[in-house]
């Protein structure tokens, strides 16, 4: 699982080849990947089939969650980088943190993105938020 | 129960109030109310050809059909029962040589659409003492009055004319229609001048159907019910007026009087319900012609609403023999309070169980389709299917647009009457919607894990994206209408109904 995010988050050849190995030796690829995808997935069936209310079907409310939900699930990757590095005594720049953040951020609202398209359908009152993909 | 298996409904509709009440039956029926007919066929007996009243209700019922063809009832029962006029019963049928010359709900009477009573008479032509006995009988001024506009009040000028019906090819053509089971009402007021002459005539040639008429044992023991409407308006007092509110009460006397005698007396009826009011408003006096639009009234409606009792009335009970009813029964209406404003807190249990849910899925369909429809809201799922152009071709832009504004005038003239009915407030904003309904406190619901609260336009749009789930994919206008029939329907069980 760790080896499987590693190879996501490094995606597109992102620069992340100072901490990167220190990411993949702590495991921390795993956790942060695991939160995302668990993160996306409730919020995409909080959003669908909890509230499944007729007054978000506009795109900025789903707008609003995704980036809410990449914020929060951002934060918590850096955070929990953060005191692990702290722990181990591994010492990297804030840009260093900051280009891992954006980048799950960027795959978080990806998550999102794909787990709404695929599982909008069966919402009786979201079924076409962001937009509508049925025929 | 499906509408094929209930019996035709010949409705005539004598006179101004005659046609009001038809308009007050034809709204009833948009809305669903189950007036358990297979087919209405309303027939209008007015020599007032160009009578407003008469002209508008007809404009109704022509859109009402339009509407109707372009819908399905499997999931709606708005629009459910089928309106037909006397002529187009001829399309249906293979029998037949006679041919109607009814036009559209028109009943053709010889000899009314132009001239005066004293052509129609030939009394210029009459000598000697017959026509000593018709001057002592009609003033000059009957005598010169227009036919084309009614008998203002004279019910023995129109006792006359209208015993020509019977003779018509539109009566005759009326009786070959007649089936075995088919019933027949009549709705006429008793204090004017048409509807006081024609109603006894009608029921006369109905019980005593003039030999050569095709089918006279069914139509002399067929299942007949009336309404005789008591005065509910008055005229203001005019020097030029030709109809006297002061008489009002003792023409109706007079005429009940002729009734006891010649149709309550001898069981002529099945039933005959009576309806009138003490509340009045005043209206000025017209020469009727396209003038005579009085405001729709309460009593209208109730009189509308004994046309729906009368056919759920079991068979057995109105069972007719020798041309005599074997168990009349007379019905008076009755409110629940003496109020100047009444809403459905002060109409009887049967009627409000008839109309109450009905008549408010429709205000709420309504009210939706006049005040947010202006553009389809894309993202709710219900409008898949619907562009924008829907919202201006002939179905929705024409038909059912134009049919809802007179239902709305509807809704507002009896408002504004005297006595007013009140049962809705249409002027609502969307985050008000569960007080649309006057004098019902709705119920309030949890909206996911938080507490009970009102319902408002978005939870509207919500019971239409589920409503679009259990209609299903079918022809456009049909969708539309069962989309809004189901919505309300669900807003009305889980919300308003106790």
């Amino acid at each position: 699982m760790n080896s499987f995010f590693a190879d996501l988050f490094e995606l597109w050849g992102l620069n992340m080849s100072v901490p990167a190995d220190a990411l993949y030796e702590n495991n921390i690829y795993a956790t942060v990947g695991l939160v995302m995808i668990v993160s996306a997935l409730a919020a995409f069936a909080l959003f669908y089939y909890v509230l499944n209310s007729p007054r978000y079907v506009k795109p900025r409310f789903w707008i609003i969650l995704m980036i809410l939900l990449g914020l929060g699930v951002s934060t918590f990757a850096l955070i929990h980088t953060y005191n692990k590095f702290e722990y181990l005594d591994l010492d990297y720049m804030f840009g260093d943190y900051l280009q891992f953040g954006i980048t799950v951020l960027f795959f978080t609202m990806i998550s999102f993105f794909l787990f709404s398209l695929l599982g909008k359908h069966w919402s009786t009152n979201l079924k076409d938020t962001p937009f509508r993909t049925r025929r | 129960m499906s509408n094929y298996n209930y019996p035709k409904l010949f409705l005539f509709c004598i006179g101004g109030t005659g046609s009001r009440v038809l308009k007050a039956l034809t709204f009833l029926a948009a809305t669903g109310v189950d007036i358990k007919a297979s087919k209405v066929i309303p027939i209008i007996i007015d020599p007032d050809s160009s009578n407003g009243d008469v002209t508008r209700t007809i404009e109704i019922l022509n859109k009402y059909r339009d509407i109707r063809l372009e819908m399905g009832f499997d999931k709606n029962d708005f629009f459910k029962t089928e309106f037909q006029t006397l002529s187009s019963l001829d399309a249906v049928s293979d029998d037949g040589s006679l041919k109607t010359t009814a036009q559209g709900f028109r009943f053709g009477i010889d000899g009314t659409k132009e001239g005066r009573f004293r052509e129609f008479l030939a009394y210029d032509q009459i000598q000697g003492g017959n026509k000593a006995l018709l001057s002592s009988l009609f003033t000059e001024e009957n005598l010169n009055a227009e036919l084309k506009v009614g008998f203002k009040g004279n019910p023995h000028m129109g006792s006359i004319v209208l015993n020509r019906f019977s003779e018509s090819d539109d009566f005759k053509f009326f009786a070959s229609r007649f089936n075995e089971n088919d019933r027949v009402f009549i709705v006429s007021s008793i204090f004017g001048g048409t509807g006081a002459a024609g109603f006894p005539l009608l029921v006369k040639n109905l019980r005593s159907p003039r030999i050569g008429l095709k089918n006279p044992e069914r139509i002399r023991n067929a299942r007949i019910g009336a309404i005789s409407v008591k005065p509910y308006f008055s005229v203001k007092s005019d020097f030029d007026s030709k109809v006297n509110a002061s008489t009002f009460i003792s023409k109706t006397k007079a005429a009940l009087e002729y009734y006891h005698k010649n149709i309550t007396g001898n069981n002529s009826l099945n039933a005959l319900y009576y309806i009138g009011d003490t509340e009045t408003l005043d209206y000025n006096y017209n020469e009727g012609e396209q003038d005579q639009k009085n405001f729709a009234h309460l009593v209208e409606f109730l009189s509308a609403m004994a046309i729906v009792d009368f056919m759920d009335t079991k068979d057995e009970k109105l069972s007719t023999s020798n041309a005599e009813a074997q168990f009349p029964v007379y019905k008076e209406y009755g409110l629940n309070g003496d109020v100047k404003d009444v809403t459905f807190n002060q109409l009887g249990r049967k009627t409000s169980e008839r109309i109450f849910q009905p008549m408010t899925q429709y205000a709420y369909a309504h009210y939706y389709m006049s005040r947010n429809l202006s553009s389809f809201p894309t993202n709710q799922p219900w409008t898949k299917g619907f562009e924008n152009a829907f919202l201006s071709n002939e179905f929705f832009g024409q038909d059912l647009k134009q049919f809802n504004q007179r239902f709305e005038e509807w809704l507002a003239e009896m408002e504004k009457n005297e006595r007013g009915f009140n049962p809705y407030n249409l002027e609502v904003n969307g985050e008000l919607l569960h007080t649309l309904v006057e004098g019902v406190q709705q119920k309030k619901k949890r909206r996911g894990l938080f507490k009970k609260e009102d319902w408002d336009l978005d939870d509207f749009n919500g019971y239409l994206n589920a409503a679009a789930t259990e209609v299903g994919e079918r022809p456009v206008n049909e969708k539309f209408m069962s989309l809004f029939y189901q919505a309300t329907q669900t807003i009305f069980n889980e919300r308003i109904k106790k």
